[in-house]
């Protein structure tokens, strides 16, 4: 419990961080939203009206204490473009975004972690060269790319899956999970190349270990002293991997949706961006930032299930 | 006499991470015999060096100009005129994938060079003076917490989108990991004894840290720098893709990428190739970067 305080706590100071940069992006080196806001030829009268309806005729750190007090009550400001406030406006795209992620992420999973495990047990051998070079491949071939493969050979040669748009799965779970093929697929083979590559080095690691050789000897299957020896051990730096890579799983979403239409944040800010949509880009850079944050510290905390040799008291 | 940085680091076991040194010939041995037991980072090298050659010769050498339009020759296959056909303009894709390989590696290689010297500094400073560790170590975790991609796109909207500004997105980006690996070098180092020696003979700190603490950083920096390369040119790719990266006409692997998008059934050559040399050139970084990581370690 106390360790779970002081990570806590130690949070604090990176979250401060997060906001002071958010902050400081868009409103000191953005420039003055109401020339984006008003149209060219309004007078000056009506830009001091806008700039103090917006709070700007404040001092900086005025305005960035009001910004905070306002992000700290969930409020991130409105949209310019939709004119709905930035917190609604990314609700309603990161449902898509939602379903992309997790399904991703689970594709990548299943592979990459069998797919680590057995490279490792079975180093130098034609299958752990097979697995490396696939994992090798899901780093260095850009995911967008690997993505227009997929809707070249799948859907345009073959026919067989549709290759642009959403539908929701729990509406229609037939051609919802048809529509999320290809983009899990695309997203998931960068995961899998990032996990396979640190859950085959965890494994090595564990491998090499004593307690192993010691099982070894015992006479213990090998399934057993993979499965339960080893891979326990080996879990945490597996997590660790799985967490962080949830960053890169968000910066691979925008340009996966692009592909695939996905209606989903991705495609969201790369609008945003095109309509130089400050609040909005503010808003999905704090909130994924934060989400990053909290999977980091929630997989912190789980080591202890993994390894029982952490204690947190 | 004064001990120099690396005969030292020698003498305390390779305590960076550094492999035990020979003598110059015994070291030769060593990355001979390294090399025939991991072909690896020999492929990695040749990739490497290959794409090297592509972006510094290739515009040299490129058939045509990458930005003449010529409607009469749109979105013909691959022949003899134009080996790797052309995109929707006429214009030529071998010639734009030469200049693209240019635009590409300077990127990456300027995002390199610029990650390499800011981290140094920040990891050199946090990692000595330990008061502005909390203050610095805390700033480059909040940066590494955004999605790089996406605090790139944003750094790029507030800038301006141009190819200088991506590569100072990028480098905002990355400098926090270049920063953390330092960090950790330094750490150790400075718990060597020869630190301890070479304060007490009076030296500055500036000069410790520049001239006895940073030599013995240099191999995982080297390491961390080939990947940021690698992961440079696919960011670069990525942002030039979505539109954020270089404008067009300019030609840029990403966004030739996103051009062919429209015309992935009718022509599909324009997007094999682009994604064809990315993939190439990243690769090869990455297997030498794993290459020289693996020739450093000292488990091996």
């Amino acid at each position: 419990m106390v360790f779970i305080l002081r990570r806590l706590i130690q949070l604090i100071p990176t979250l401060a961080v997060i906001a002071v940069v958010a902050f400081f992006l868009i409103r000191v080196a953005g420039g003055d939203p109401t020339a984006l806001l008003l149209p060219q030829d309004a007078s000056q009268e009506d830009i001091q009206r806008m700039r103090r309806s917006m709070g700007l005729h404040q001092p900086l750190f005025l305005q960035f204490f009001y910004w905070m007090r306002d992000l700290l009550s969930g409020n991130l400001g409105i949209s310019y473009y939709t004119r709905d406030t930035v917190v609604s406006t990314i609700i309603d795209r990161a449902y898509p975004t939602l379903w992309l992620a997790v399904s991703a992420q689970m594709v990548a999973i299943v592979i990459a972690v069998p797919a680590g495990i057995i490279s490792a047990v079975r180093q130098n051998s034609w299958l752990d060269r097979l697995f490396t070079i696939f994992a090798l491949g899901g780093v260095a071939i850009p995911n967008f790319w690997f993505a227009m493969m997929l809707v070249m050979v799948v859907s345009i040669s073959l026919g067989w899956l549709p290759s642009q748009g959403f539908t929701d799965p729990l509406q229609d779970p037939w051609q919802g999970f048809r529509r999320l093929v290809l983009p899990s697929v695309a997203l998931g083979y960068l995961q899998a190349g990032l996990i396979t590559r640190m859950t085959r080095s965890a494994m090595l690691d564990v491998l090499r270990l004593d307690y192993v050789r010691t099982a070894r000897a015992k006479g213990l299957r090998e399934t057993a002293i993979v499965g339960r020896h080893a891979l326990s051990n080996a879990m945490n730096p597996i997590l660790t991997v799985i967490g962080i890579s949830m960053a890169s799983l968000f910066t691979g979403a925008v340009v996966t949706e692009l592909v695939f239409n996905f209606p989903g944040l991705g495609q969201l800010i790369v609008e945003a961006v095109g309509r130089r949509d400050f609040p909005l880009i503010q808003g999905v850079l704090v909130i994924l930032a934060v989400i990053t944050l909290l999977i980091n510290f929630f997989i912190d905390i789980s080591y202890g299930l993994f390894d029982p040799r952490i204690r947190y008291d | 006499m004064k001990p120099t940085a690396v005969s030292t680091a020698a003498h305390a076991g390779g305590s960076a991470g550094q492999p035990q040194r020979g003598s110059f010939r015994e070291r030769m041995r060593r990355a001979r015999r390294f090399l025939a037991t991991n072909p690896l980072i020999l492929i990695g090298l040749i990739m490497t060096v290959f794409m090297l050659a592509v972006a510094i010769v290739g515009p040299e050498v490129a058939p045509y100009d990458p930005t003449r339009i010529n409607n009469l020759n749109r979105l013909k296959a691959p022949n003899a005129e134009h080996w790797l056909g052309t995109d929707e303009f006429g214009r030529d894709v071998l010639s734009r994938l030469l200049y693209g390989a240019r635009v590409s590696a300077l990127i990456g290689f300027t995002t390199l060079v610029l990650t390499t010297v800011f981290g140094t500094v920040v990891g050199l400073v946090s990692g000595y003076f330990r008061p502005l560790d909390a203050i610095l170590m805390r700033v480059m975790d909040g940066l590494m917490t955004f999605p790089s991609l996406i605090l790139a796109i944003a750094l790029i909207a507030v800038l301006g989108i141009n190819a200088f500004n991506v590569v100072i997105a990028l480098t905002i980006v990355y400098t926090p990991q270049t920063a953390r690996v330092v960090r950790s070098s330094v750490l150790s180092v400075k718990a060597t004894d020869f630190i301890e020696a070479t304060r007490a003979l009076g030296n500055r700190h500036v000069r410790i840290m520049f001239r006895h603490v940073l030599p013995n950083c240099v191999s995982p920096l080297i390491v961390q720098s080939t990947f940021i390369m690698g992961y440079a040119i696919l960011a670069e790719a990525a942002l030039s893709f979505i539109g954020a990266g270089v404008p067009p006409p300019a030609p840029s692997w990403g966004n030739m990428l996103a051009d062919s998008r429209v015309y992935m059934y009718q022509a599909p050559w324009m997007t094999y190739f682009p994604g064809i040399g990315i993939s190439i050139f990243v690769l090869g970084l990455i297997l030498l970067g794993d290459g020289v990581r693996d020739y450093l370690d000292p488990r091996n």
